[in-house]
């Protein structure tokens, strides 16, 4: 018994929030909340370790849990860019947009050549309706990742759809085409660029991305999506057979909606 | 001469800029219009309590001064009130007050009202009412004396629904006005859903409710209507229609219907002459956004606002959706514009309703003015970058896209309301287009338009038949068009007639106004002077 309370002792709440760490990166979840809820029963107040257990919430769907844990972090360290970070991108994530401001001005301040948390500020103001600020940081967020990275691709791919909301549709298809450079497995980029093509009316090669897109694994940029892009491009191409095989599966598929 | 061409340049500088202000609030106690909307609104949210108030600008005296009238909440299976609540006529006074005549007009109305279409549906020079309601709509025949008569029966229009915007417009080109009503989902009190967050009820995403056909009505000729909508092929197609506008896509001379759906995708209806319509949305690019999102469309609109002689399409979508501008492309597709044109980021947070495009400054252009509001009176519960009330929007068309001017609206612009249905119309004859806004469970809106510029104008009042008619004109040489669309906005009916924009210039070169097929004739004015209402007939001088 003694030799066992000292392994414990020993493995302490850095180690669990380790193991957390290792088992939340092999999406081992239900391990990494054993292990982060040790490290928080022994240190109640360590930084990482609540965000780590905020972000496993935000998996589980737990929101409360999530959010809790956040601003506990936050008011044990107000100087940690990780949580200011995460709790900003919470805020975005659940639409409140006035709330993810003030974070992530904080955690782009502590850390000002990181590129995520000018980036969620841009999609934040986008969401807003703010154009302008929106368009700024969207550029200080690509010349803040300059690599050519699935991280920097993902940071393109938002900027260019947002410049295609904007109506500039050629620059939207310059950022999709170097979010591909830095990604050539990215679904969205290749979706985006098809749309940002068939709008300038390269149709033929709009299809060919879009078509390219359909074969690359789902995250954000949905099948249906692609089918609906799909049956557009393929009626403007006068090809009824092929628009309206699409058409169907863009119809078979749940609608969505934004609301 | 020197001296006069200077003038010349200065005042079309003058008339390019964009007005200090808008437009003033006509308050209650100026107006006269004591009248508020009730909106029933109730602990269960039932669905229709958050769709009104319509608003009608129209003449039912034919005085040549544009009355209100306002239709309200009534009794249905969810809302017993606890006192009578009635629907509001008020008679314009030439002085900017209005009297509220509804008992002697017979117009109170019955059920829960939600919107309003008025028009001459039996050719007999006096326009008559169409009151949307959940229930059964009414149709009000104008008696020529200040009264009206219900002829709801009579006419073959008693049918129950949860019935929204409304449009007269003759689809058939057979001299007379038929009608389309726009029908939301499957609805009755029983499949309301209980649509709580956090124990507390909201009104259900329309998504939780059964899509359900509109209705197209044919015009008899003898004051009945017979119901097409099967016929027509306007009643295969289940949608949750809160708007539409009728408007000629193809300048083929048949008028087609564009539909503003709540959480399904939006109609467009060619009309393909014999009765018949197919609905080409998809094809046309106008039902989904761009990703192929349904949106939640509640106010449409039509109009050229780029003055390429083909009408594009307006939709007013929920928050997060952007509004959406149709530019038409010509060969029966449309391209989203909102974003090159400004109003789509411009709209990112807010949910429009009533919706029109009109020329506030008399530059030639039209501009838009949109009312707007959360349909959830809880939504800041929900979400803080979110509000249940919203300020108006006012653009104005620069020519190659739109300004956000609502800075300089006036002091309305810097407040928020639940807003609902819009109307716009010429309230003292002063060719300055004013504005009406049907305010959720409040008082109405009135906008007195106050633009101070260099820029002169033409009114325009064509008898008879008018819906389908290009209107054009030259002023200083430059062209000019207006084709007269049925409906559009959100429950409402505004002012039939038009004010012609003709910049710094005092005289029109040349009016021009081709009527609609039925009427089959053109009527061309030369060096029409500016400054004064004409009413013309088909065929008939500028009186």
């Amino acid at each position: 018994m003694i030799w066992l309370l000292a392994l414990q002792i020993a493995v302490g709440p850095a180690q669990h929030y380790e193991n957390a760490k290792q088992d939340f990166a092999q999406r081992k979840f239900p391990e990494a909340v054993s292990e982060v809820n040790a490290a928080l029963h022994e240190s109640p107040y360590m930084v990482p370790a609540l965000v780590l257990k905020a972000r496993l919430a935000v998996f589980a769907h737990r929101p409360d849990v999530a959010k809790s844990c956040l601003i506990r972090a936050i008011t044990a360290d107000p100087t940690s860019e990780e949580a200011q970070f995460f709790l900003g991108s919470f805020y975005y994530l659940q639409n409140d947009f006035k709330l993810a401001i003030s974070p992530l001005q904080t955690a782009q301040t502590l850390s000002p050549k990181g590129p995520l948390p000018v980036f969620y500020l841009a999609m934040t103001q986008e969401a807003l309706g703010n154009a302008a600020k929106a368009l700024e940081l969207y550029q200080q967020a690509e010349n803040l990742s300059p690599e050519k990275s699935p991280q920097s691709s993902s940071i393109l791919v938002a900027y260019g759809r947002f410049l295609f909301a904007m109506g500039r549709f050629k620059d939207s298809i310059e950022k999709d085409r170097r979010a591909i450079e830095g990604d050539a497995e990215s679904r969205d980029a290749h979706y985006e660029l098809a749309k940002g093509l068939g709008h300038e009316g390269d149709f033929k090669d709009a299809a060919l991305e879009a078509e390219r897109a359909l074969t690359l694994p789902e995250f954000g940029t949905s099948d249906a999506q692609i089918h609906f892009l799909l049956a557009s491009l393929y009626l403007k191409l006068n090809q009824p057979d092929l628009a309206n095989a699409h058409l169907e599966k863009f119809q078979a598929a749940p609608q969505t909606t934004r609301r | 001469m020197p001296i006069l061409r200077n003038s010349a340049q200065d005042a079309r500088t003058d008339s390019e800029k964009s007005p200090e202000q808008y437009f003033e609030t006509w308050p209650a106690q100026k107006t006269g219009i004591t009248w508020k909307h009730d909106n029933a609104i109730s602990t269960l949210r039932y669905l229709p309590e958050s769709m009104g108030p319509g608003v009608a600008i129209f003449d039912y005296d034919n005085d040549g001064w544009m009355d209100l009238y306002f239709p309200n909440s009534g009794p249905a299976d969810f809302f017993q009130p606890a006192k009578p609540l009635r629907n509001a006529l008020y008679h314009n006074n030439r002085d900017g007050t209005f009297t509220d005549v509804t008992v002697k007009a017979g117009v109170a109305g019955r059920d829960f009202g939600i919107g309003v279409a008025a028009a001459d549906y039996d050719g007999d020079g006096w326009i008559d009412l169409l009151v949307t309601t959940y229930g059964r709509m009414i149709l009000y025949h104008n008696n020529h004396d200040g009264t009206f008569t219900d002829v709801t029966k009579a006419a073959g229009l008693d049918e129950p629904g949860l019935f929204t915007s409304a449009v007269w417009f003759d689809y058939d080109n057979n001299g007379l006005l038929d009608l389309f009503v726009c029908h939301f989902a499957k609805y009755n009190k029983s499949l309301e859903h209980d649509c709580s967050t956090d124990g507390v009820r909201h009104y259900c995403y329309p998504k939780t409710f059964e899509p359900w056909p509109s209705r197209l009505y044919k015009n008899n000729g003898n004051r009945t209507f017979t119901d097409v909508s099967a016929s027509s092929g306007i009643g295969k197609y289940c949608g949750k229609a809160f708007g539409v506008v009728a408007t000629d896509i193809n300048n083929d001379g048949l008028l087609d219907l564009f539909v503003a759906n709540d959480s399904v995708a939006n109609f467009l209806y060619l009309n393909k002459g014999g009765g018949k319509f197919e609905e080409i949305g998809f094809q046309a690019a106008v039902a989904y956004s761009a990703d192929g999102v349904a949106r939640s469309g509640m106010g449409a609109d039509a109009i050229d606002f780029d003055g390429d002689g083909r009408q594009d399409l307006f939709v007013a979508n929920i928050s997060r959706e952007r509004y959406s501008l149709y530019r038409n492309s010509g060969d029966n597709t449309f391209q989203d514009v909102a974003g090159p044109t400004g109003i789509g980021m411009a709209t990112m947070i807010n949910s429009g309703w009533g919706c029109r495009f009109v020329d506030f400054d008399l530059d030639g252009r039209p501009d838009l003015i949109l009312a707007n509001g959360h349909p959830d009176d809880l939504i800041e519960s929900i979400t803080n970058s979110l509000q249940y009330r919203e300020p108006l929007l006012l653009f104005h068309n620069n020519g190659n896209g739109f300004d956000n001017v609502s800075a300089a609206g006036g002091p309305a612009f810097k407040e928020s309301y639940p807003a609902r249905g819009l109307a716009v119309g010429d309230l003292d004859n002063d060719g300055r287009v004013d504005v009406v806004v049907g305010i959720s469970g409040g008082a109405p809106l009135v906008l007195h338009n106050i633009v101070r510029n260099a820029n002169h104008w033409i009114g325009l009042n064509l008898t008879g038949l008018a819906v389908g008619a290009r209107i054009t004109w030259s002023a200083n040489g430059v062209e000019h068009g207006i084709f007269k669309r049925g409906g559009g906005s959100y429950l409402s009916s505004c002012d039939p007639r038009d004010v012609l924009g003709l910049g710094p210039t005092e005289y029109a070169d040349w009016i021009q106004v081709q009527w609609p097929t039925a009427i089959g004739r053109t009527d061309r004015f030369e060096h029409v002077h500016a400054g004064r209402y004409y009413s013309l007939a088909p065929g008939g001088k500028l009186l």
